[in-house]
């Protein structure tokens, strides 16, 4: 989704609110003339200030709920695009000026995120190396990890598939780097809530071996998958609406990775 | 004057109402902290080579599950998290060695193991971290550098590589990321 897009999505949801607001404020107003017709008809009775107790109630509670409502919906994070210096994360190598530009935008994104940045670099900066011929027995490979401190990219990816190895990858670096936080991941429990999430072999189904498995196995895997696809929420298939197709994987990327 | 009472009354107590179902629905979405993660187990006091099924359930309770497997009993017990378990294993009737998931700091620090003294680092199979291990006070401790997240205990050994137990958790000295690479 590009930056007009995202505009587009903006000024929709604006205008969406604007609607429900406009509805809550009629039935508001509505409540109240019904409340003072009722106190006029009682003749200014008891009966009368009863009814417009209630009703005021009722209006405070359409619009407390009618406004939790719109704030729970809204909840899902937008990625956040600011500037950010990625020089104090990453080190990359054996990229050219576009490619350099193209790395640094990408990374970009998640370092917005305070908390994503200190569990990515908070132990010393990574090196990203960028290789011509990226092979693992004998099979090519788009990215690897092999240590906390560095990630290995095969040079050719196109942009979309370099952004998305790029984001799991930094994921295996957060597992490596970050324990705690590996254990926060409850892999099966995942698996059952967002069970349409997940191949039958415990991936998540946007991950390109989730049929077949392998990589660092089902746990590990998804780690990764589930920080990737939240930096991505709407544009790898078959989860092309992570934060609502799967609610838990997504909240806990939230809660203990972009927090 | 007993009716105005009585509405008066009926009046509060559905403002009450109201107000706590409320309350209840905005304390029911506002963002709830996820529950801390806790293993029910204490493995320190089992004494490998010589604790028995029955020494380590007195201690620690009937295991959540037990399997038998090449003259090997294991108990595995649950924590709060769905895919980590403590685990004991015996054989010929005697603690071999028993694994606690450690998931606070203030259960066991890295710093106050390092203080047990000289210690050999070793890579698993099995793991994404290495292991710190104490040989001749048979502790190891697996880590990521900053933090504990498993405690070994096992029969002290002067040469661990060789012990039954770093072969069945598949530790070696080399320095390997488990089912490398990560595409």
């Amino acid at each position: 989704m590009d930056d007009n897009d995202r505009r587009e999505n903006q000024i929709g949801q604006a205008y969406g609110d604007y609607q429900k607001a406009r509805l809550l404020y009629s039935l508001g107003r509505a409540a109240m003339s019904a409340a003072r017709g009722l106190s006029l008809v009682a003749g200014g009775s008891t009966a009368g200030a009863v009814a417009l107790v209630v009703v005021s109630t009722i209006i405070v509670l359409i619009f407390v709920l009618g406004g939790q409502g719109h704030t729970s919906e809204i909840e899902t994070t937008q990625v956040q695009t600011p500037s950010q210096n990625i020089s104090e994360a990453f080190n990359v190598q054996g990229a050219s000026e576009n490619q350099l530009r193209e790395i640094e935008n990408i990374l970009t994104v998640p370092l917005s995120f305070p908390g994503y940045k200190k569990l990515i670099a908070d132990d010393g900066p990574i090196a990203v190396r960028l290789v011509d011929n990226l092979t693992f027995q004998g099979q090519v490979v788009d990215g690897l990890v092999n240590n906390k401190d560095e990630i290995i990219i095969r040079s050719s990816l196109p942009s979309e598939k370099l952004k998305y190895t790029i984001f799991h990858e930094t994921g295996h670096i957060i597992a490596l780097r970050n324990g705690r936080v590996w254990q926060s991941f409850k892999h099966s429990e995942f698996v059952f809530a967002d069970r349409s999430c997940y191949s039958p072999l415990g991936y998540l189904k946007t991950y390109p071996f989730a049929s077949s498995g392998g990589g660092g196995g089902a746990y590990s895997e998804s780690f990764a998958e589930a920080i990737a696809l939240f930096l991505m929420p709407d544009e790898k298939q078959p989860l092309s609406d992570f934060p609502r197709q799967c609610p838990a994987t997504y909240g806990w990327a939230k809660e203990f990775i972009f927090k | 004057m007993k009716t105005n009472l009585i509405i008066a009354v009926v009046l509060i107590s559905f403002v009450l109402l109201v107000f706590s179902i409320v309350s209840i629905v905005l304390q029911g979405s506002s963002e709830q902290k996820p529950e801390p993660l806790v293993s029910k187990t204490d493995f320190s006091k089992s004494l490998p080579g010589r604790s028995t099924p029955t020494d380590i359930i007195k201690i620690n309770g009937e295991p959540s599950s037990k399997e038998i497997k090449e003259g090997k009993i294991s108990f595995y017990y649950d924590t709060t998290h769905p895919d980590l378990k403590d685990i004991v294993v015996f054989e010929e009737g005697l603690l071999v060695y028993a694994i606690e998931n450690i998931f606070d700091a203030s259960e066991l620090s890295l710093a106050g193991v390092k203080a047990l003294g000289e210690y050999e680092t070793y890579f698993s199979e099995r793991s994404l971290f290495s292991w710190f291990v104490f040989e001749e006070k048979g502790i190891g401790v697996e880590t990521d550098g900053k933090e504990i997240l498993r405690v070994i205990y096992f029969v002290p050994s002067e040469n661990f590589l060789v012990s039954n137990v770093a072969k069945e958790l598949e530790i070696s000295k080399e320095s390997v990321i488990p089912e490398a690479p990560r595409p």
